[in-house]
């Protein structure tokens, strides 16, 4: 018996914080959830397998297009015509979506019902499924403690959303222990809502598959679902299914050896041409993080945007098709201890100082604040979560970005000619 | 810390140069030299020197490797001194100069917690930096803080830095909207996403309408249609009606009309197209048999045109043979003409043998001249030798002459060695040279021994004049007692706490004074402006009262006495008591005032005892101070000065250790050079020469050195003479054996030719060997021309003869078989030819005779076919006649036509049926006919016309719910699963995080560019006071007076920075001209630098050309202001400006020390 176990695919969700610019994959990409997806079916159908299970979140709760769903049925449409049952069970993103309640969903696809756990018997590969949707959103119940019994001498699946004890990461909804899991007889666990992928064996085989898709810089390297084969004797075998359209990398440098932002460029190029070497066939969104004590702190401070235009120079030169940059953040310290700066006898020895005070003086703070709210004030509403120096202005809680901001002045002012 | 020496090893374009920077009074120091002569390099020197080689040192390495790149130096300052070699290298940097590893840190203690570019902002000077400094004071010369903070850190980047700050703020974001803003433009493409995703979403409800609806279109059109249907179905009933009406009638007649020729008798049912076949058969046999007839005429006609023609079969079966004659024919026609040509060939060449063989005087026939001919080899072996010949004459010659020569060379170097003579030189004489020319090298030493011993003296004369009254005696300063430095601070910290203390508590007792005072004046204010009773007058009344009442009731005072007195009392205390019940506050008040009257009185005594007592401490401290200074013999000196003497003193011995030092390194130098000068004198007399005794040491150094280079000049020349005689001899064997082996050759030679010409049977002809040159040309000749002439005769003359003779033979054979009558000497040729035309004629006739038979043929076949035509057209109409019953075809005529009549109504009924059948949409015949009777055909068209208006009626119906089932379900379709809301969703997302990018980069860019704003303020709050104050004296030196201060001008917004004028007229900075802004930037960087430099920690000042365009009075200002510089640091001063030096002697004193570079600097 072989079936595919995918789970939080979060269809038509978008990529987060990637900025367009000329010659980004923006095109390309900006259907990835949705071409995950169609790869996970035509996976399905290449492997010929015997039924797919999908452990909740199918959609992004606050989602509201129809098309949506529609896409969803025709994509199972292509899973009827090559007879591949799917098990389909709602988690805290879909519970309560109107698509979920309206969709007329083929006959192969069969969704778990919410008032209670079901079990479902495939006589004929003398297999069980049992599992329970999410009635609400907010489902914080132990659902796992209500499943049926497993069935003798049956293969038995259990279909779960959860969050398996509590992830930071992620609402602790269903909660619900291992040893639970364990304990209650069945061979496999389909979980569902933890997007890393996770396994645990013993008396079962206890597998979050991951999200289909990465959506966000949080969600970095392979992503996909889970083909899981058990042999006659009902021994599991699990393989990976890497099939993200898009794949999201961090690469951090390390500018201690850079004297420039041309020094720090170049090793941004050789790390970014390393990166694409490796798995090229799957295009990345890159976040490049720029670290350590630097000569050129001073410099990159004064020349973000040209440092941001250079990386994206090395992009188009590897490809602009394979990578596509999420941001450069700047991350250096200067060379210099402020303790060496102080012991300098020049202005910049008082003008450490002065900047020192800076964060703690009310006045220029006050001063700060009135000039960064008149900004702070005219942003959008949907840009205050991406920007939490946005609500420091508001608050007036500003000595963090003072300190931040404080000795890559100092150092640029240092270094300029 | 400053540089004592500087060594440029190998550096640029330096090689081994070294600069000495002694410390003088004044630490100043010019290092002047011309433009190229390496000053740039010198200011980039230093910076390596102390910092480091950058990574590329390419700019200085063009003379020397990178690698080889060194530099040296000896630093010191108050805490030590280091004497180390700066590497180009990756790993150890610092050596010692015996090469020891330095750590990398041995330079810390010196330079501090700099780094090179706070050295080169602030301690690096030139013109170029000092120009900018102006022109950047122009620019923000409306923002005195800018100015200040600026020139202070030595920085031309402020206002780039921080314009670039607000331009880039500007650049994401402002309150006015612009599209060119990175903000605006990512807001932009937000609400364009937005606005897309609201268009293209589809909420499920929408879904859910857009099926409802259009399920109920496809529900109406269905019932549209059904309607429809059954009005389309009448329509084709009546139709069909009108349709077949004509054939229904039609087919009733035809069946009245078989029944009347079947009544009329029987009729054979022949087959169809009898009738055809009837006709086609009778016109078919007439035809053919009219064509046969013909054909047999033409077969007679051309079988008597064929028997007619003959030809030559005899000559055809030749045909090959008589052909090959004929082409032999053609090839031979010109051999006879070519054999005479050729003959002639043959004769001019055994013409040509005959007058070679009589240059030889050999015979002239050709068989006698084949038989004399000599053998090629002995010809060979003649011309061999004939080559050999000159060469040997040619050796034999220019042996015998280098035999000659080198006999005389020999003899000439024999003569000079039997008359030379040696001179010998002692090996003391030359030792003792060597010890001189070493001493004699000291010489620069031993210059610079005795002026640094001059310096060392000056310095000690000068630091002992620095003692002022102080002064004594070295003996008694090196012996004198010292406090512990540690000790000293400890008691100057001590007093400074004691004087500290004094100056507080007078300060708080001149504080309490003053609020006594105060206090005191408010008292009496008090008393003097309110009428105030307090408790104790009203009491001091009633006691009065009560007095003067007892006084009367004892009648100690008479009644009439007391009665007044004892009214005016009571009225008295009773107005106490009311005007005290009327200034209760100011009682209050004044009560107050009083006690805190006693407080301060008290307070004031308290801090005048404890001011007592800290002056009498004070006192005491200075009492004690000045007995322990009388014993260490500084009697009067303040504790203050006396770190400051000690330090003066510490110069003082260290002067006199150095002028000690020098002293004695150069009398041990002078005398060492001495004995080497008695020694060299010495053995010079004893060599003969004589030289008197004072003579000087490179006098002497000079003549010993001439005595000894003549002395071994002599050696060696005997030495190559004898060499030279001993090589030639030699030599002179080898050319004479080399003379023998040519002569011998020569002779061998002579041997061999006369036996080659007997061979060559040229001895008669040839004596000399150019006659037998010439003979060996006749003989080739001779054999050339008896070559060709047999070539001739075998390639071409014999040829030719073997054909004519074969066409002969070829000939007659054939002639004998074709004209047996022909003569048998008949000309072949001609017989040939007469063979060619006869078998022409013949091939010709027999073409003919091949054409007339073919003729033949042709006409027989078509016979033939004729024939056969007409035995088929009586086939044709054989079964006809069988099926009929009859023999002729007249007779089969009628029985057809009847036959005919039968088919046509039976087809006529079929078809009648068919078309009914055919247009009867699927019924029966039946069914079709009775409808037919059933219909009222006379109402037909009136029924058929309403069925159409309602059929009309119907298709408007029908295609309005047609488009309105086509709206519906597009709605509907457009609902189909489409990326579109997603895409835009993206779309969102990519402009929320540019947004987010946009709004992070301006919150930090408008922050730094807030925070430099800020800090430059506050820089100037902090030191705009003493560093202007500092600046504006200097910068009146500069200018000589011109201006006298600086000021800060806060009446406008914003202030401005003011210079004051000598005559008190205020000008601002855009006022000032370019060159006085220059030197107000010099100003503000010196004073920056000397108030920083007050707080210690000094690194050399290198001022690089400063005073390229200053004249000279304004030079000697700027010079002054070094000068001042040079008490708190090192000042190395750059010039290429030689008229500098006189100024900077009048300003420094004569000693100033000036290094000058030249060209070459190489060392």
């Amino acid at each position: 018996m072989r079936f595919i176990h995918a789970a939080d695919i979060h269809l038509d969700s978008p990529l987060h914080g990637l900025s367009s610019y000329p010659d980004a994959p923006a095109a390309q990409l900006r259907s990835a959830s949705r071409d995950a997806f169609t790869e996970l079916v035509n996976r399905a159908i290449e492997e010929q397998v015997d039924f797919m299970v999908i452990a909740g979140d199918l959609y992004d709760g606050p989602w509201r297009d129809h098309n949506t769903g529609i896409f969803f049925c025709k994509e199972m449409g292509r899973l009827k015509r090559a007879e591949i049952p799917v098990f389909v069970l709602f988690g805290n993103h879909d519970a309560e979506s109107e698509m979920t309640k309206k969709l007329e969903l083929p006959t192969n696809v069969r969704c778990f019902a919410a008032n209670k756990p079901e079990t479902v018997k495939l006589d004929a590969l003398r297999a069980a499924l049992h599992g329970q949707s999410f009635k609400h959103k907010e489902t914080v119940d132990n659902l796992a403690i209500g499943y049926p019994e497993a069935v003798s001498g049956y293969f038995n699946i259990g279909v779960l959303h959860t969050a398996l004890g509590g992830y930071a990461a992620h609402p602790n909804y269903a909660p619900c222990s291992v040893e639970e899991l364990h304990a209650r007889g069945y061979q496999y666990w389909a979980l569902g809502h933890v997007h890393e992928h996770f396994v645990w064996t013993g008396p079962s085989t206890i597998v979050f598959p991951g999200n289909l898709q990465g959506r966000n810089i949080r969600e970095t390297g392979r992503r996909g679902a889970v083909l899981v084969t058990v042999d006659d004797d009902g021994r599991v075998e699990l393989e990976r299914l890497f099939i993200d359209i898009l794949r999201w990398e961090t690469l951090t440098i390390d500018a201690a050896d850079c004297a420039t932002l041309q020094d720090v460029s170049r090793k941004v190029g050789r790390a970014l041409e390393d990166l694409a070497a490796d798995d090229s066939q799957v295009p990345r969104a890159v976040r490049v993080t720029i670290r350590g004590r630097s000569p050129a702190h001073g410099e990159l401070f004064g020349l973000e945007g040209q440092l941001r235009m250079e990386v994206l120079a090395s992009i188009a030169a590897i490809g602009n098709e394979r990578l596509w940059l999420e941001k450069v953040k700047v991350e250096t310290q200067a060379v210099a201890d402020p303790a060496l700066v102080e012991g300098r006898l020049d202005a910049f020895a008082d003008l450490q100082e002065i900047l020192r005070d800076a964060q703690t003086d009310p006045d220029f703070l006050k001063e700060l604040q009135a000039e960064l709210n008149t900004f702070a004030t005219k942003v959008p509403p949907d840009l205050r979560p991406l920007v939490p120096t946005l609500q420091n202005v508001q608050s007036g809680e500003l000595e963090g970005l003072v300190a931040e901001v404080a000795p890559g002045l100092l150092d640029h002012l240092a270094r300029v000619e | 810390m400053r540089i004592r020496n500087f060594h440029l090893i190998k550096y640029g374009k330096f090689t081994g140069t070294s600069l000495t920077f002694p410390k003088n009074e004044h630490d100043f120091h010019v290092v002047i030299g011309p433009n190229e002569a390496g000053k740039s390099t010198i200011r980039g020197a230093i910076g390596d020197l102390l910092f480091d080689m950058p990574t590329r040192s390419g700019a200085m390495a063009f003379k020397h490797e990178q690698r080889d790149l060194r530099l040296g130096a000896f630093v010191e300052n108050a805490t030590g001194e280091l004497d180390f070699l700066r590497l180009k290298a990756n790993k150890v940097k610092l050596r010692t100069p015996a090469e020891a590893a330095l750590p990398d840190t041995a330079l810390d203690p010196f330079v501090g917690v700099a780094g090179r570019p706070f050295f080169e902002q602030m301690y690096g000077l030139d013109h170029t930096m000092m120009v900018e400094g102006g022109k950047f004071i122009l620019d923000a010369s409306k923002d005195v803080a800018q100015v200040l903070f600026q020139s202070a850190a030595g920085i031309a980047s402020l206002g780039k830095v921080k314009d670039a700050l607000v331009q880039e703020a500007a650049a994401i974001w402002t309150s006015s909207s612009a599209a060119g803003r990175t903000y605006y433009a990512a807001l932009a493409q937000l609400n364009t996403a937005t606005q897309e995703l609201k268009d293209s979403a589809v909420r499920t409800k929408a879904w859910t309408d857009a099926h409802a609806a259009e399920a109920d279109a496809q529900t109406k059109v269905d019932q549209a249609d059904a309607a429809r249907r059954g009005l389309e179905q009448r329509r084709a009933t009546l139709e069909r009606v009108r349709r077949l009406a004509p054939f229904v009638a039609t087919l009733r007649a035809r069946e009245e009309d078989l029944k009347t020729l079947i009544a009329t008798g029987s009729v054979l049912e022949l087959p169809s197209g009898s009738s055809t076949v009837l006709t086609q058969g009778e016109a078919a046999v007439s035809s053919t048999g009219e064509v046969l007839k013909l054909r047999d005429d033409d077969v007679g006609r051309l079988q008597g045109l064929r028997d007619q023609v003959t030809y030559d079969q005899a000559v055809l079966t030749r045909k090959v043979e008589v052909d090959d004659l004929e082409a032999f024919r053609h090839r031979v026609r010109d051999h006879a003409k070519d054999l005479l040509l050729r003959q002639q060939e043959v004769d001019q060449e055994l013409e040509r043998m005959r007058r070679a063989c009589a240059e030889l005087g050999w015979p002239d026939s050709e068989a006698e001249v084949r038989l004399t001919l000599p053998p090629e080899i002995a010809l060979k072996t003649v011309t061999t030798l004939v080559k050999e010949r000159g060469a040997l004459e040619l050796a034999k010659t220019t042996s015998q002459e280098s035999v000659d020569t080198k006999e005389r060379d020999l003899a000439a170097v024999q003569k000079e060695l039997d008359t030379f003579s040696v001179k010998v030189v002692t090996e003391e004489l030359r030792s003792a040279l060597e010890e001189a020319q070493t001493a004699k090298g000291r010489a620069p030493a031993l210059r610079t021994l005795m002026l640094a011993g001059d310096t060392a003296k000056q310095t000690l004369e000068r630091a002992l004049a620095a003692l002022g009254r102080w002064t004594q005696p070295l003996a008694a300063l090196r012996t004198m007692d010292v406090p512990a430095t540690e000790r000293l601070a400890a008691m100057q910290a001590h007093r400074s706490r004691l004087v500290t203390a004094v100056e507080a508590a007078q300060e708080r007792a001149d504080e309490s004074a003053g609020k006594l005072e105060t206090t005191r004046l408010a008292v009496d204010q008090v008393v003097a402006t309110k009428h105030i009773v307090t408790a104790e007058d009203v009491r001091l009344a009633r006691e009065e009262r009560d007095k003067v009442w007892s006084s009367v009731k004892s009648h100690a005072l008479p009644l009439e006495a007391g009665a007044p007195a004892l009214d005016f009392a009571i009225e008295h205390a009773d107005r106490q008591v009311d005007v005290q019940l009327g200034s209760t506050s100011e009682a209050a008040q004044l009560l107050a005032l009083r006690q805190q009257l006693q407080r301060e009185e008290a307070e004031q005594d308290r801090l005048a005892q404890a001011l007592t007592k800290r002056t009498a401490e004070l006192e005491e401290f200075d009492r004690n101070w000045a007995t322990e200074s009388a014993g260490h013999g500084l009697n009067g000196m303040l504790l203050e000065d006396v770190s400051a003497w000690f330090i003066r003193r510490e110069a003082v011995l260290t002067a006199a250790a150095q002028l000690e030092s020098k002293q004695a390194e150069l009398a041990r130098e002078q005398e060492a050079t001495e004995v080497a000068r008695v020694a060299l004198r010495g053995l010079l007399d004893a060599a003969g020469f004589a030289c008197s005794p004072d003579m000087g040491l490179v006098a002497l150094c000079a003549t010993a050195d001439g005595h000894i280079k003549s002395a071994d000049a002599t050696v060696e020349r005997r030495k190559a003479l004898v060499q030279q005689l001993d090589q030639g001899g030699r030599a002179l064997e080898t050319l004479r054996a080399t003379a023998l082996r040519a002569n011998q050759a020569l002779q061998t030679w002579e041997s061999e030719w006369a036996a080659a010409l007997l061979k060559a049977k040229l001895s008669a002809s040839s004596r000399t060997v150019a006659e037998a040159e010439a003979a060996i040309e006749q003989v080739g000749k001779v054999h050339s021309a008896l070559e060709k002439a047999a070539s001739i005769r075998a390639e071409r003359i014999d040829t030719m003869n073997a054909d004519l003779d074969r066409f002969q033979g070829l000939g007659r054979d054939l002639a004998r078989e074709l004209v047996p009558d022909a003569e048998p000497d008949a000309d072949i040729a001609a017989l040939s030819k007469s063979l060619g035309e006869r078998l022409a004629r013949a091939v010709s006739e027999q073409q003919a005779w091949v054409n007339a038979d073919e003729n033949l043929a042709a006409a027989v076949n078509q016979r033939d076919e004729a024939r056969v035509k007409a035995q088929e057209a009586l086939a044709t109409v054989k079964p006809l006649l069988d099926a009929a019953g009859v023999s002729t075809l007249a007779e089969a005529r009628p029985l057809v036509e009847r036959s005919d009549r039968l088919r046509q109504l039976q087809a006529e009924i079929t078809s009648a049926k068919d078309e009914l059948l055919k247009g009867g949409d699927g019924l029966s015949l039946e069914d079709l006919v009775a409808e037919v009777d059933a219909a009222d055909l006379a109402a037909l068209p009136g029924e058929q016309d309403e069925i159409k208006r309602a059929l009309e009626a119907s298709t408007g119906e029908l295609t309005a719910l047609a488009e309105l089932r086509l709206t519906t379900k597009q709605a509907l379709e457009a609902i189909s699963g489409r990326a579109n809301a997603a895409v835009a969703e993206s779309k969102r997302q990519e402009a929320l995080a540019a947004l987010a990018d946009a709004s992070e980069r301006y919150l930090k860019v408008a922050t730094a560019s807030k925070l430099l704003r800020w800090a430059i303020d506050r820089y100037r709050d902090r030191k705009q006071g003493p560093l202007l104050q500092r600046a504006g004296e200097i910068f009146g030196g500069l200018t000589l007076g011109g201006f006298k201060t600086l000021h800060v001008d806060y009446d406008k917004q914003p202030p401005a920075l003011t210079a004051r004028r000598s005559n008190d007229a205020l000008v601002e900075v855009s006022g000032l001209s370019e060159g006085t802004r220059d030197q107000l930037y010099l100003a503000l960087r010196l004073a920056a630098l000397e108030l920083q430099l007050s707080q210690g920690g000094a690194l050399p000042f290198v001022a690089d050309d400063l005073f390229i365009n200053f004249d000279d009075a304004r030079a000697k200002a700027g010079l002054r202001a070094l000068k001042e510089l040079s008490k708190f640091t090192q000042v190395i001063f750059l010039s290429h400006h030689d008229h500098l030096l006189p100024l900077v002697r009048e300003v420094f004193g004569e000693q100033v020390n000036v290094v000058e570079l030249g060209e070459p600097v190489e060392a």
